[in-house]
């Protein structure tokens, strides 16, 4: 039985759902509360793969990063020893994708070999015309990059698919 | 900058030693407490401090002395011993000799938490702003570009806003309508319907229909709905008012009505027509059928002149049916269109006389028919025969059939002022003042006419001719002394010659 631990960070602005996110993928739960995370708050959870010849199961330590303000930047050292991030964005709030460009320079600068998922997130707000212009509207054709997810932490979707495939790609 | 091996920590930092794979070797009296942890030497440190693992790399980097050092502060800390509250930790990981790492380990929690209240406040904030830009925007693309007209007014009725469908719809610029009274969009001041003071607040009041005047003094049949609406707070009551422009729905609405209620005077025309028909053919047709039964029967035992009668009776009526036929299909021509106006040069003196004396001869000796030709007549006029002759046999034959105890008729004819003025009087029982208005529709016939035969057909195709000619038919009457007609024809350039 082998484990391996990996660490990922959810990166993004203030407000997009990286708490939820977690919550939702960790403890299956969702609440309309909002409640700003300051610091850092690392959570685990092991992420049952696919068989695979050298690893058995996985431990993902999750850092759920203070988010991004006008007044406050995303602390760099946070990122270290992080084999991947999740990039958060908030589809009701565009310049929050607009900041999408901003993270992934700050996490290819600390972790050139790193990967990167991306979520656009709270697509339970959209009805389905403008989530098919969401999806398209996001051009990220780059090698380590996997999405854009449209996910939900309140209805589910795509959480899970979106920690997994991440992880996957970590250890590939 | 690189901590240099101190001989003793300054007491007051908590502080955890372990070797480069993170055993525990030594720590601090306090750490207990702060991390809320059950520390033990030789146990893995990130069995107490989970937020280490992953940072293996850095810390043997650090151990190696490529990294100075290595921080992650504000760590939220939830510790065995009290798992529903975190304390916010700062650690600082630093090489203390080749044998050991030393982790600093700083309380922060009172900071981490004001400083929690103090960004959630601002997040907070920033979110409503952005659902509220976000809102407004939205809703004035929204009004933008609605196809209503949407105003707003305040109490007073004082125009506030408007969307570019209303100035669309009304032809003013913007500033023109700002602050200016709404009355200013209706022709006769604003309807009381739509008076702010007769809305009442809670309620949608909807399809309120109102003529409004655009700028250009153009009238519009306009649809609103209205309501008052309490803003939030201490602000004034607005009133809002969406307007649809059904003026086009409107015109079709009247049409099909005029529509329908043409096709709803045909109707009764026809049953009138026919109930007239059977009537009027009754009649002569039962009394034709009668004297040819009895000519019949008695004919050879008859005295000639008994026979003659019969056979004059029988001409008679087919004669009345005979006219009655021909004025249906004048009226009937005239209905579809195909009575035609045909000028040619006419004798118009020679017209009348010959008119005259063929109805003295149907008189016979009962009346007097009079022809009285004013003025100069022109040798020739272009008139259309035809429909001269229905209408002056018309005319003149009534004249003679409803004054049954007067015998004189007048029949005047002259040219005045461009035109020919044709008067024919009688002094019969002329027509009751109820009867008047409807005097030249068709089978309307007066009440006083008793038994005296008529089709109530002749006025209405007098009518039709006349004006088929370009020309103007009026009368005036009293009842019991008589009635005249005045028929004028104006005559344009070339019609005389
Ligand atoms: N409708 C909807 N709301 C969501 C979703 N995800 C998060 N939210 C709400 O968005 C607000 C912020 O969510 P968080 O998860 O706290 O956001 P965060 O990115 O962790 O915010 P910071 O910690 O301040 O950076 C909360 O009120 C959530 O309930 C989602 O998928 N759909
Ligand atoms: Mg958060």
């Amino acid at each position: 039985m082998v484990t391996v631990s990996k660490k990922i960070c959810m990166v993004g602005d203030f407000g997009v759902g990286k708490t939820s996110l977690i919550r939702r993928f960790v403890e299956r739960e969702f609440s309309d509360r909002y409640l700003s995370t300051v610091g850092v708050k690392i959570s685990r959870k092991v992420v049952p793969l696919p068989p695979m010849d050298d690893v058995d199961e996985l431990k993902l330590l999750i850092w759920d990063l203070e988010g991004q303000t006008k007044f406050k930047a995303i602390t760099p050292t946070y990122l270290q020893g992080s084999s991947g991030v999740l990039i958060v964005a908030d589809v009701t709030r565009p310049e929050t994708i607009d900041h999408i460009e901003d993270h992934l320079q700050l996490f290819f600068g600390v972790n050139p070999a790193g990967w990167v998922a991306i979520a656009l997130n709270k697509t339970d707000l959209l009805d389905s015309d403008e989530r098919t212009h969401v999806q398209t509207s996001l051009e990220l054709n780059r090698p380590q990059i996997l999405g854009p997810y449209l996910t939900s932490a309140k209805t589910g979707d795509n959480v899970d698919a979106i920690f997994t495939e991440l992880a996957k790609e970590m250890l590939a | 900058m690189s901590h240099p091996l101190k001989p003793s920590i300054p007491h007051h930092l908590e502080y955890i030693i372990t070797d480069p794979e993170f055993l525990i070797q030594e720590f601090s009296l306090g750490i207990g407490a702060i991390l809320q942890e059950s520390l033990m030497v030789g146990a893995d440190i990130r069995r107490f401090l989970p937020e280490l693992v992953g940072s293996e790399a850095i810390a043997h980097q650090v151990f190696q002395g490529q990294l100075p050092y290595f921080t992650i502060k504000e760590v939220a800390h939830y510790g065995h011993n009290n798992p529903n509250h975190p304390v916010y930790i700062d650690l600082n990981l630093e090489r203390l000799n080749p044998q050991s790492l030393i982790l600093f380990i700083n309380d922060v929690t009172e900071t981490a938490i004001l400083r929690q209240s103090l960004v959630q406040r601002v997040n907070e904030t920033e979110l409503l702003l952005n659902a509220l830009r976000r809102s407004e925007d939205y809703n004035r693309r929204i009004i933008t570009s609605m196809g209503d007209a949407l105003l707003t007014t305040n109490l007073s009725g004082n125009i506030k806003t408007v969307n570019p469908a209303t100035l669309a719809l009304f032809g003013y610029h913007e500033a023109e309508l700002k602050n200016q009274p709404l009355a200013l969009l209706f022709p006769d001041g604003l309807p009381t319907s739509l008076e702010p003071q007769s809305l009442q607040a809670t309620t949608i009041h909807e399809d309120i229909e109102v003529n409004c005047q655009t700028k250009s003094g153009k009238i519009l049949t306009i649809a609103f709905s209205c309501g008052i609406i309490h803003a939030q707070g201490d602000n004034l009551p607005v009133v809002i008012y969406i307007g649809r422009n059904i003026t086009a729905r409107k015109r079709v609405e009247q049409e099909i009505n005029a529509a329908l209620a043409k096709e709803k005077e045909l109707n009764d025309l026809k049953s009138r027509f026919i109930a007239m028909t059977s009537h009027e053919f009754k009649n002569p047709l039962s009394s034709i059928l009668m004297s040819v039964e009895l000519l019949e029967e008695f004919a050879l035992t008859w005295h000639p002149d008994k026979r003659l009668r019969h056979l004059q009776r029988i001409r008679q009526s087919t004669t009345q049916m005979n006219n009655l036929l021909e004025d249906i299909l004048v009226i009937g021509k005239a209905d579809t269109g195909k009575l035609e106006f045909h000028p040619q040069p006419l004798n118009l003196r020679q017209f009348c006389q010959d008119l005259v004396e063929e109805l003295q001869f149907l008189a016979g000796e009962s009346h007097e028919i009079i022809l009285h030709l004013h003025g100069a007549l022109a040798p020739q006029y272009d008139l259309d025969d035809k429909l001269l002759r229905h209408t002056f046999m018309n005319l003149l034959s009534n004249a003679v059939k409803y004054s049954p105890d007067c015998p004189r008729v007048d029949f005047r004819v002259g040219e005045v002022e461009g035109a020919l003025i044709f008067e024919v009087e009688d002094h019969g029982i002329g027509v009751p003042e109820e009867d008047q208005p409807r005097l030249f529709e068709s089978f309307h016939r007066s009440r006083n006419v008793r038994e005296i035969k008529g089709t109530g057909l002749g006025l209405s195709i007098v009518k039709r001719a006349v004006e088929l000619q370009g020309g103007k038919i009026t009368f005036r009457s009293q009842v019991n002394v008589g009635t005249t007609f005045t028929v004028c024809l104006p005559l344009e350039a070339g019609w005389s010659s």
